[in-house]
């Protein structure tokens, strides 16, 4: 299975971080189509990593995904592409929402805190303990491998998995055939298994 | 995988993860990015602002930035659920500027006060508000009637501020589930809580979407005064992010009880050059008018005023707003002829490229000229709801000019300038003088078959005009005869001698509307010739036989938003255009 994996993602992963790299700079010197493409790329598992952290509070995460999104356009030009892009922005939004805990006074939540190791395990054994899928550092660690995906990726498992969608919708929601849809998502399922296993940590 | 649990395990994370309540809403998505975009801007060194300009595709073409539309689409919604585009259509801001969903509580609008406090004016406005979301917080249904000026027919929020007020009427059922209904003439949507369908072009054509939605075919901008929490938190959100004027007058209101009166000053962002300016509700400046009762607290009225250089004028009045009452349920039911037009998402074609790859231009030029070859296979590529009407009145055109099309940044559609010379074909009106001024007046249309195409309905009988002698001396054929000529020097005051008011207001509101479109509305008027008369004793009135042809001209609406990524006929291409007195379908 690792090998596969490696074939299958690694060199694209590259690539990606490059590409990812130059779109940022390009935002960075003020072309606004560049960050369109980013934020539509990023925005909503941003969102999700941010909704997660604060446990459901929709308010909170709405603004505190703003706060991030508009330090990181600061800071944009100080991004050297050493991680994904993704994981940057959430190393950002992981400190907008200490800040946020400590504003409200409470105490700092750890958002590092990782799942125990059995998890990837337990996805291909049997039913996921709903004390598992409900903990937020899952939530938090598959929200970040989300975020990283290609877009067309994360986009057909979303539509597919998370909202049930036939793939016969997904194709339309992809523009693509019947067929290219299919196959989107099988290579989307096991660039999403690669990712966990990129992701010793997660380890699910 | 080993197993069927993975792909379980996939979707409960994913759901857990990723599903509807972990994304932000469009409204939000929406306005974020624009909040950025803003952000970039002012970080933007000063020499690279024109050099970000010059290279990026942030270049625009009448005004448009390229990236809008993609950038403003939700992601998560199929094509044609993007509530950013209406059908000749097209929506975009809506969310932001009205609300949407059923999720915002009363509790958002309060929030918003405390973390947006208004100046003092506005901030008793903002509270007058919120406290009408609170007070319609917990509804179990709500029905809204009112009128709207539009042209009957096209979409559910196109206004035309030289047109006639038509009713428009909207249910809305939240618990068990939520389902809805809205109607205007010529068109009515339905979602029944499985499915949402339109119908549509005189009951012929119907759209389906097959899953519940909180709105669509462009309804929502009405859909969300249903849901006043949002639309309230959302009125209040843009009103401090967008410096929309807010004020508050406390009078008695018909019923003579005291009430609070919210007046928003709301502007647009399309640009003034958009052809989508002031044509529809989002995309239009407008003053909106809240009358709360001060009692109760709840809406009782809205009315939306236009505001144009020219002065304002009123384009809706809801003047009925019925909480919580019992809706029959019948209403969520909708009769479809049985031959009925579905409309489709065109399908991939082995050779979709070659039309994906077209300009909006050249699909303009193949479908016209498919429909002057009567080559309806391949017209059906661009329109997939022709019906024998259309084929009988189009088939035969003959493509005389197509003009540089127009963009939008509030819409996919782009609009094609054309000319076509139609085939000379024959129609007959309904001519009657049974009535108390006992001059020749058109009550009705037919087609060449002499099929009935519409009834024009007198609602306040032919006055007694001061010349009524000169008139009343007319035959049949004289009076048809000058009628097409007020219409040709669009002399309305002349032309509501022989046709009812609404129809001589929908054919004005059309002829302002071409002007904003930079096209001279006579152009619209095809050639007369060959009046016969007959009398009809089944219609106990007479027949005037005509010949119509020659060149007309019109935009066609045409987009490739959807999943093949072909263009699309939206709209610009109904008879009623063109064979005056119908109305425009």
């Amino acid at each position: 299975m690792s090998t596969v994996v490696q074939d299958v993602e690694a060199p694209k992963m590259d690539q990606q971080t490059r590409d990812e790299l130059a779109l940022a700079e390009r935002a960075a010197r003020g072309e606004e189509e560049a960050l369109t493409l980013l934020y539509e790329a990023h925005a909503d598992p941003l969102f999700a990593f941010v909704y997660h952290a604060v446990d459901g509070a929709r308010q909170d995460a709405e603004e505190i995904w703003q706060d991030t999104l508009s330090a990181a356009l600061r800071a944009l030009s100080t991004y050297r592409g050493q991680s994904r892009l993704f994981s940057w922005l959430c190393s950002i939004a992981r400190h907008k929402v200490a800040d946020h805990f400590r504003r409200r006074g409470r105490e700092r939540q750890n958002l590092f805190l990782l799942p125990p190791e059995e998890l990837r395990n337990l996805m291909d054994s049997g039913p996921l303990p709903d004390d598992v899928l409900n903990q937020r550092a899952t939530r938090l660690s598959v929200a970040e491998i989300l975020g990283e995906l290609p877009t067309d990726y994360r986009n057909a498992l979303v539509a597919r998995y998370a909202d049930g969608r036939s793939v016969e919708e997904v194709a339309q929601l992809l523009a693509k055939s019947y067929k290219a849809a299919e196959s989107t998502l099988s290579r989307a399922k096991e660039a999403f298994r690669a990712a966990l296993l990129r992701h010793p940590e997660m380890n699910i | 995988m080993k197993n069927q649990q993975p792909e379980e395990n996939l979707a409960r994370l994913l759901h857990a993860v990723m599903g509807k309540a972990a994304r932000p809403d469009l409204a939000a998505r929406q306005a974020t990015l624009k909040r950025l975009r803003s952000e970039l801007r002012a970080q933007r060194p000063p020499g690279a602002q024109a050099q970000a300009k010059a290279q990026g595709p942030l270049q625009e073409t009448n005004g448009a930035s390229a990236i809008e539309p993609a950038a403003d689409r939700d992601p998560w919604r199929k094509p044609e659920e993007q509530p950013r585009y209406r059908k000749e259509r097209l929506m975009s801001r809506l969310p932001v500027r009205w609300g949407l969903g059923l999720t915002a509580a009363t509790g958002v609008a309060l929030v918003l006060i405390a973390i947006f406090p208004m100046p003092a004016a506005g901030g008793k406005a903002a509270d007058v508000m919120a406290r009408g979301a609170r007070a319609a917080a917990k509804l179990t249904s709500i029905h809204l009637r009112g009128q709207v000026r539009t042209l009957p027919a096209d979409n559910f929020s196109m206004i035309a501020p030289d047109g006639h007020f038509y009713p428009i009427e909207l249910w809305k059922q939240f618990e068990p589930e939520v389902k809805w209904r809205i109607e205007k003439p010529g068109r009515v949507a339905v979602m029944d809580g499985q499915s949402t369908v339109m119908l549509m072009d005189r009951g012929t054509t119907a759209v389906k979407l097959p899953r519940p939605t909180t709105g669509a075919f462009d309804t929502e901008w009405l859909d969300s005064i249903a849901n006043l929490s949002t639309a309230i938190a959302n009125e209040l959100k843009n009103a401090r992010a967008q410096g929309w004027k807010l004020s508050l007058d406390e009078q008695n209101g018909p019923d003579g009880r005291p009430k609070s009166i919210v007046t928003i000053f709301a502007k647009s962002d399309v640009p003034d050059n958009d052809y989508c300016k002031n044509a529809f509700v989002e995309d239009a400046d407008t003053r909106r008018v809240y009358r709360f009762d001060s009692q109760s607290e709840l809406l009782e009225a809205v009315q939306l005023y236009l505001r144009r250089p020219s002065g304002e004028v009123q384009v809706f009045d809801l003047d009925r707003i019925d909480y919580n009452q019992p809706i029959d349920p019948r209403v969520w039911g909708l009769e479809l002829p049985a031959d009925v037009s579905w409309l489709k998402d065109p399908a991939m074609l082995p050779d979709n490229a070659k039309y994906a790859l077209m300009t909006a231009k050249e699909a303009a030029r193949v479908f016209f000229e498919a429909c002057g070859r009567n080559d309806w296979e391949e017209a059906a590529k661009f329109l997939s709801s022709l019906n024998d009407s259309f084929k009988r009145f189009f088939g035969g055109l003959r493509l005389v000019t197509l003009g540089k099309p127009l963009t939008s940044r509030a819409s996919a559609s782009a609009l094609v300038p054309y000319g076509v010379e139609l085939r000379p074909q024959d129609f007959y009106l309904r001519v009657s003088n049974a009535n108390s001024a006992r001059r020749y007046v058109i009550t009705g249309v037919y087609d060449e078959r002499l099929k009935l195409a519409e009834d024009l309905t007198w609602t306040t009988p032919p006055a007694v005009l001061p010349n009524n002698d000169l008139y009343a001396r007319m035959s049949p054929v004289e009076a048809v005869k000058r009628l097409f000529d007020a219409q040709l020097r669009q002399d309305w005051a002349e032309l509501r001698n022989f046709a009812p008011d609404y129809v001589v207001d929908d054919y004005k509101a059309l002829s302002v509307l071409l002007k904003q479109r930079r096209i001279d509305p006579h152009k619209l008027v095809p050639s007369h010739d060959s009046f016969e008369a007959t009398w009809s004793p089944e219609q106990s009135a007479w027949l005037v036989k005509y010949r119509q042809s020659g060149l007309v001209q019109f935009n066609l609406a045409i987009r490739k938003d959807n999943p093949a990524g072909r263009w699309q006929v939206d709209g610009g291409i109904g008879r009623g255009y063109f064979a005056f007195p119908l109305r425009p379908d």
